[in-house]
Formats: structure tokens, sequence, C-alpha cells
């Protein structure tokens, strides 16, 4: 192999290597906190919240500007000495449940979390009673043989008498 | 019997396909806002215009709407124009909230295609937009003669939408 093709494929390997530099999270160096407990919650916290603007995303893993703004609240509300449950309370009465991206279990999302079983319920019962009926099916057919069978016998009994 | 429980798959993904449809039509673009038949959310900001600083008495002449906009923000250009046509049609007063913004771009603006607002409340760290639920520009709010968020619509104020989201809150 030539030295050049080498060095093309040394390249594109390279290539292949740029994505790792997107990995560092500057979201830490950004926001400071005095013990190790509130950092980590803090990072906890910005993965269980939707960004509002880019809607499939997390607030860690957005840039919108608003996203910088919730970012900033939440570190300051930590700060504050609020708690999780208290933070959730002020996202949701200015997003609404759309902010969280694990939904409540509640009335309007019963659906959502029971639907699953009740489908995977519905499936079973079918599952099991097609299964019996076709079980009955080869049962009556062997019944219907054995009086078959035994008709027969009757018939060439009748015909030996003869 | 038998003949419904062979066809109650089929029925199944009839219903499902009929559901999965009737979520196509939802505008998934418009978050349905928590704060709406709530109270307009205490502030106290600067206005734009001067330093003065306003708070919710200011925004006196209820029912009104409250614009967010910024210069920054391009389908605000888009409902400009409408908004300069309420201003001058309808009795509803406009108040203006400039998200995010640098005061001296905002005033040129304003001074260049006008300006559809009473006044402009400048929060340009975003705070009474984040009470609000902003999340994007534009954003307009109706509040009522009692203070209340009665309508929220997020992107741009089109007549179809002032006639079908907000003229018959209005009208009431």
């Amino acid at each position: 192999m030539s030295e050049q093709k080498m060095a093309y494929k040394f390249l594109i390997f390279l290539l292949f290597l740029a994505p790792m530099v997107a990995q560092s999270d500057t979201s830490k160096e950004l926001y400071s906190f005095t013990g190790t407990e509130d950092q980590e919650r803090f990072s906890n916290l910005l993965e269980t919240y939707r960004c509002p603007k880019c809607q499939s995303s997390s607030l860690a893993g957005s840039n919108a500007p608003i996203a910088k703004d919730l970012k900033t609240e939440i570190h300051r509300l930590i700060k504050e000495g609020k708690s999780d449950k208290q933070i959730e309370a002020f996202l949701r009465s200015r997003y609404g449940d759309f902010i969280i991206y694990k939904p409540a279990f509640r009335m309007n999302t019963l659906v959502l979390w029971l639907g699953p079983f009740l489908l995977l319920l519905v499936i079973l019962i079918l599952v099991v009673n097609w299964n019996i009926s076709s079980k009955r099916k080869v049962k009556d057919l062997e019944a219907e043989n054995i009086v078959k069978a035994v008709e027969r016998t009757r018939l060439k009994k009748l015909l030996e008498e003869d | 019997m038998n003949r419904v429980t062979h066809f109650l798959p089929f029925i199944f993904f009839i219903f499902f396909i009929i559901a999965l449809f009737s979520f196509l039509d939802k505008d998934e673009d418009q978050l349905r806002s928590v704060l709406l038949d709530k109270n307009f959310p205490d502030f106290s900001l600067p206005k734009l215009e001067s330093q003065e600083i306003v708070t919710g008495q200011d925004l006196s002449e209820l029912p009104s709407l409250l614009n967010v906009w910024a210069t920054w923000c391009i389908a605000c250009r888009v409902e400009h124009p409408f908004l300069m046509r309420l201003k001058e049609e309808s009795t509803v007063k406009i108040y203006g909230l400039n998200y995010k913004d640098q005061r001296e771009k905002a005033l040129k603006l304003l001074d260049q295609i006008g300006n559809p607002y009473e006044f402009s409340i400048f929060d340009q760290k975003g705070k009474l937009a984040l009470d609000l639920g902003v999340y994007g520009a534009p954003e307009t709010f109706l509040i009522d003669e009692k203070g209340v968020i009665r309508v929220r619509h997020v992107g741009v104020l089109t007549e179809d939408v002032w006639e079908k989201k907000f003229k018959v809150i209005l009208d009431e």
C-alpha cells in the first residue's frame, strides 16, 4: 500500500474520531456549587426536564436560550436551598406537565401508563382463546375418528354376519 | 362468536389508526399554557422607552394584549403590520414585552417600522417571560378586565388567529 493511501486512511479515521470532542459537558463548568451533592442534583434535574423550545431534548442537551435560562433558574433555586419538589412545582406552574419527561401518574395520563398493559392483556386473552378453540377442534376430530372406527368395525361385523 | 373474535385484531387496528390520525391534527407547537385563567404574574421591570419602573398596575387599560417581541425575532416582523392594524381598528390596547433584547436596537426598530404598543416592558433577562412560560417569540396573551390571562398564542398573530382565538373571548 502506498504511503499516500495510508495517509488518506488515517485522515478518514481521524474524521470518525471528531465527535469525541463534542463529549465535554460545559454545563458543569458554568454552574458552580459548593457541595458535590448539589452538583449531582443539578445534573440529574437537567436530565429530567424537557426543553420547551426543542421538544425532543432535555435541558442538559439543549443550547436554546430558554434552556439556558431554565438552567440558570434551577441553579439559583438549588442554591437557595429549594427541594427537588419545589423546583418541579416552579417549572410546572410555568410550563405545565410538558416540561417533565416522565409523566405523572394521574387521571389524564392513565391511558399512557396502563394502555400497554391493557393491550398485552387483550392479546393474551385472544391468544389463549385461539389456543383453546384450536385444541377443541383437534379433540373433536379425534372423537370423530374414534366414532368412525367404531362404526367401521360394526359395519364389518354386520357384513361378516351376512 | 368465533367470527367476532377473528375480526377483533382488525377492529383494534382500525381504532388505533383513527386514534393516531386524530393526533396528527393537533398543533404540536402550541403548548397549553398552565397560566390560562390565572392572574397575570407580578413583575417590576423598566419601561423600554424610559428607565421608569412599571408593575402590573401599569397595565391599566384592560382588557389588553401583551405581545412578546424582540428585534432578533424574525416572525415578530411578520405580525407587526397586523399589530399596527389592531392599534388602529380595535379598542384593545396592546402592551409590548421586549424580550432579551438591546434597548437601543429595539427603540430604533420601533422608530423605523412604527410602534403598536402603549409601551413596552423591557425584560432583558427574560424574567417576566419565564414567569409567563414564554418559550419563544412572538407570543401574545390576552388579559381580561380582571387581570386574568384568557388566551395565549404562540407564533405569529394573524387575522385568522385573531378572529378564532381572541375575538371570541373578547365578544363574550
